[in-house]
This record gives structure tokens, sequence and C-alpha cells, in this order.
């Protein structure tokens, strides 16, 4: 009876039931079959609303939002096509720094390729780079920063797994700066023989700065704000969506309050809500699991096989590239960590850490098939076969995951920033 | 026969508009009243160290609606929650049609029991005279667990008997206001 409908489960979901209904399902079949009542599985979801940190995405999704709607895509190409534009692979470089940066506020959703990608496009191959290279750039920078704050998974990492968000947010500036700079060079090297170099001018440079004036200080107000004490990552979010929608309305004009903000918002606001139930439906699964010691019995059988420290991240890793293959990120996330976060504990994984290494990890699966959402997104972006975009993404993908070792194997990478501004670990 | 259920398609996609206008009116004017209140308890605590009595707790239940009133909008049309969906990609067109709609009866029966858990949760909380910040009751800020989730049953109910439009992977977007 259990294997018949677990089978039937897994046929929905495969077959395109939403995947909170398939948790809720398995949860609300378990409180069942413990006779016990399905109150108790909204009494879970419901602790939603215990969660300070939570609300911080709401506001970071809108001001990501709203951003992207505006005129930020070009004045930040702009920015750093006048900084960055005199190097070697000049324009690669630009491509990953606006597409990281892009991609800490708009969550990762795929709103940067569509924001971003054709323009950055463009600009590729009319500067000379070769397609394959520019389509898989472009396909992969989609989910870089996602490591950087204020990322969605980043915080959402920090609710599910109870780590505090501020260590959360330094540790990832070492790991996100490192994929960037090794995927910078790969670029440079790529690109140094067949493209043009543009000499760097500084009046250009200048009005660059001047044009983007009023988002560059986004970071700092958001950053600042929180490591200074005066509000928290949930009140930095209310803080800079305001910011931003002032900024973008009434200083660029970039948007009419009455024709455009409502739809943007709405639009913002139903991911956040596809997010949040799927939270809710594993906040109630995930305490059924707890009841039943799944995660203690995982634990074991991790034991029994190994008690190695290297051994147990080798599995994680490989573990977490199969989630990222099947799952978007916010699902794996708050379906995975609570079932992780005890066992790496007692490999002595530093949570922290850990956050780090789940986001590196499932970072990828943007990127890989069968349901790397990039991958989809560039597709019907820029008309091209499925196939041939996982062919110009290959190369990244390769060393994505050196990048992945590296941060996985090298806990200092993610947490020497911590313990030079007094945090905890 | 075939007339018939055209109109009653018809006046359920009027009836579906119409809330659903109303579900984003709601959204985005609570949005801006979170953000309007939230940002006056920062300017209040680090000017006047004061605040908003409860804004805190208040916001946070602010946060379940925005959540659910989205996730309600996110049931329609071609349908945008999230799934795991990797067979249905590679199904001929209308095999893949009818498996969407399995999925949907699936997606409305477990809303309903959700509706259903929901209401005895908030029965048991109106039961306990739970309240918020000791004053407000608590039941009311619940009340759109059921509802949400009752909405969302009935969008997928009515995924499954009408069908619904292909899935657009980049405009991942429904029409414009």
């Amino acid at each position: 009876m259990t294997a018949l409908g677990g089978i039937g489960l897994g046929a929905l979901a495969l077959l395109g039931a939403p995947l909170f209904t398939v948790i809720s399902a398995i949860a609300l079949w378990g409180f069942w079959a413990e006779d016990i009542s399905a109150a108790a599985f909204i009494i879970e979801l419901y602790r939603m609303t215990d969660a300070p940190t939570l609300l911080a995405i709401p506001f970071f999704t809108f001001a990501g939002y709203l951003m992207a709607e505006a005129g930020t895509p070009r004045r930040l190409t702009n920015l750093a096509r006048a900084g960055l534009g005199w190097m070697p692979g000049g324009l690669a470089v630009v491509t990953l720094t606006t597409c990281a940066f892009f991609t800490a506020f708009s969550g990762a959703s795929g709103a940067t390729i569509v924001a971003l990608g054709g323009l950055l496009y463009a600009a590729l191959i009319r500067d000379g780079y070769p397609e394959r290279f520019s389509l898989g750039l472009v396909t992969t920078s989609g989910g870089l920063g996602i490591l950087f704050p204020p990322s969605l998974p980043l915080i959402l990492y920090g609710v599910v797994a109870g780590v505090n968000i501020d260590h959360l947010f330094l540790a990832g500036i070492g790991p996100g700066l490192l994929l960037i700079l090794i995927l910078a060079a790969y670029s440079m090297r790529t690109a140094q023989t067949s493209t043009p170099r543009t000499p760097f001018s500084y009046p250009e440079f200048a009005a660059a700065v001047r044009e983007a004036a009023w988002e560059l200080p986004l970071p700092v107000l958001i950053l600042g704000g929180i490591y200074g004490g005066f509000y928290t990552a949930a009140e930095a979010a209310i803080v800079a969506a305001l910011y931003v929608l002032i900024v973008e309305v009434w200083v660029y004009h970039d948007l009419d309050l009455w024709d455009e903000v409502p739809g943007i918002a709405r639009e913002a606001m139903i991911l956040v809500g596809m997010i949040l139930v799927i939270l809710g439906a594993a906040l109630g699964l995930t305490n059924f699991l707890v009841d039943q010691e799944i995660p203690q019995r995982i634990l074991e059988a991790v034991r029994s096989f190994s008690t190695s420290r290297i051994a147990f991240l080798i599995g994680l890793n490989l573990f977490l590239l199969a989630v990222g293959c099947m799952m978007d990120i916010f699902s794996a996330i708050v379906v995975v960590v609570p079932l992780i976060v005890p066992i790496a504990k007692e490999f002595g994984v530093d949570p922290v850490h850990l956050g780090i290494i789940f986001l590196a990890n499932l970072e990828i699966g943007y990127i890989t098939p069968p349901v790397g959402l990039n991958l989809f997104i560039a597709s019907s972006r820029f008309d091209k076969p499925l196939a041939e975009i996982w062919r110009t993404t290959l190369p990244f993908l390769l060393l994505r995951l050196a990048a992945l070792a590296l941060i996985t194997y090298v806990s200092a990478i993610s947490l020497a920033p911590l313990r030079w501004f007094g945090g905890a670990p | 026969m075939m007339r018939e259920s055209e109109t009653l398609t018809e006046r359920w996609e009027r009836l579906d508009d119409a809330l659903a206008r109303w579900e984003g009116i709601a959204l985005v004017a609570l949005l801006l009243i979170m953000l309007l209140a939230g940002f006056l308890q920062v300017a209040l605590r680090n000017i006047f160290h004061t605040g908003i009595f409860a804004a805190d707790l208040l916001l946070r239940q602010g946060l379940l609606w925005l959540a659910f009133l989205g996730a309600s909008l996110a049931a329609r049309g071609a349908g945008r929650h999230i799934e795991i969906d990797l067979l249905s990609r590679s199904l001929p067109p209308p095999l893949a049609g009818w498996s969407r709609r399995a999925a949907d009866v699936f997606a409305a029966l477990i809303c309903a029991l959700l509706a259903r858990a929901s209401i005895l949760f908030i029965a048991e909380e109106w039961e306990a005279g739970s309240q918020i910040a000791g004053v407000f009751p608590a039941w009311a800020f619940q009340l759109i667990l059921p509802a949400g989730f009752g909405v969302m049953g009935v969008r997928f109910l009515a995924g499954a008997l009408i069908g619904r439009p292909p899935k657009d992977p980049q405009a991942d977007k429904e029409e414009p206001r």
C-alpha cells in the first residue's frame, strides 16, 4: 500500500503536480497513518510567521523586480563596460560581474537572463566573441551571484537551517568572488586573441558612474545597515525596496507608479508566494520526518558507510548535484536542508560553510539537464535548441565543478571573513 | 450540451478574472502598506527610540497573506507553481495535456484536504482564544489559510476540467493588467 502510494505520488510529481501539493500529500499521509490530526500540519506551516528573517524575501524580490524592469540593467552594463572593458576579454568579464550583481538582487529566478541576457549577448556577438562561447557565458552567468548578499536562496537557507543570516552574508562573498575570478580567467584566455579591446577612458567612466550614482550605494545601504547595527536583514530589505522604488520612480523616471509598479509588485509576489507555500509544506513534512527520527536513521546509514569528513563531503557534493538536476534551488533548500544539517553537524561541518556548499552545489543545477531552468530560459530567449545551449555551457560547467571542489574542501574561503570580523566560528 | 459547457467555461473565466483582479489589488496594497509601516518602524527606532505597537508581529502575519495571495494567483492560467515536471516535457502533446489534467486533479484534492486541515486548525485556535500581541484575535489573520487553499483548489479543478494553455518558459508572465 505504502509502496503503491509512493509510486503514484512520484508519478504525479513527474507529471507536473505542483511541488507543494506533493510535499503536503506525503506529510498529510504520514500524519494520518500516525493518527494525528491534520491540523498539526497547519500548525507547522503557520510557524512561517515565527521567522522574522523570512520577511526579507518579499521586499528583496520586489526591489530586484523593480530594477529588472527599470533602466538598471543598461546602466550597470554601461558602468561595467567603462570600468572593465579595457581588459582582454573585457566584455566577458563585464557579463560575469553585472549578472552576478543582478542575480544577488533578483533571486536567481531566471530574471537575469531575461533582463540582461539579450543586451549582453548582442554586445558580445557585435564585439566578435565566438557565438558558442557567448551563449554559454550568458547562460552560465544567469545563476551566478546567488552566493552574494542579499540573495534569496541565502536567506532561505538561513531561515530553514536556523543559521544567523549576517554570518551567511559574510561567508558567501569569498566563494562568490572565487567563482567569478575562475570564470573570468577562462574568458580572458578564450577571448584574448579574437576580440578588440576598448582603451580605458576616464570621462566615459565618470559619466557611467554619474549615471548609475543612485543605484551604486545599494550594497552599502544594505550591508552597512545590517553590520552597523541599524537594522535587521528583514528591515534592510524594507529599506532597500523603498529606496529602489523612490529612485526608479522619482529620480530616474524609469517606472510609472500607477501604470507599471503595481504589475511588477504583483509578479514579484507571485514568485514569493510560490516559494513560501513550498516552505510551509516543507515545515510540515520536516516536523513529521523528525518525529519519525528519519535524520537519525539517515545518519546511521551514512556512518555505517564511512565516518570520514572528506568522504561525507564528497557524498554530499554528488548527492546535491543529483538533487540540483531534479529540483529548483528553492525547493531543494526547504526539503533537503533540514535532513542534512544534523548529519553535517555530526561530521564536523560548520552550518554556515554547509550553506555555502549547498548553494554553490545547487547553483550548478541551473545549467544541468534535464530541468536546469536557465537552459530552458536561454533556449527560448535566444531561440536555440536545448541541446546546443547545453553544449555551449559545458566548459563553464567543468570550471564551476572545480570551483565547487575548492569551496567545499577549503572551508577558509567561506569562513575566514567571519573570523576577521569577529563572527562566531 | 456542447454550448452549455462553453458558457459555463466562460462564466468561470469571468469570475476567475474578477477574483484575480481583487486579489492583485489586495496584494499590491498590502505590500505597499507593509513597506511604509516597516520603514516607519526602522526610522522611529533609530531616530526616536520608539516604535509602532506590535508592528513586527503584524508584519509577519502580513507575510502570510502576501504568500497565499501570490500562491493563489500562481495557480491561474498556464499554472506557474514550481514543479519537478520531468516527464510531461517529453510527452507528445495530447498525452501531455491529459497528464497535466491528472496532476491538476491531484493538486485540487490536496488543496481541499489542506483547506479542511486549516479550518480544523482555526477552530482549535478559536477555542484556545489565541491572540497576536495580546490584542488581535489570531483566527482573523489565519483565515487566509483556508481561503488561499480553497481558491487554489478551485483553480486546479478548473484547470483539470477545462485544460490549461501551454507553458512558455521565457515569457513567465501572465497577460498584462
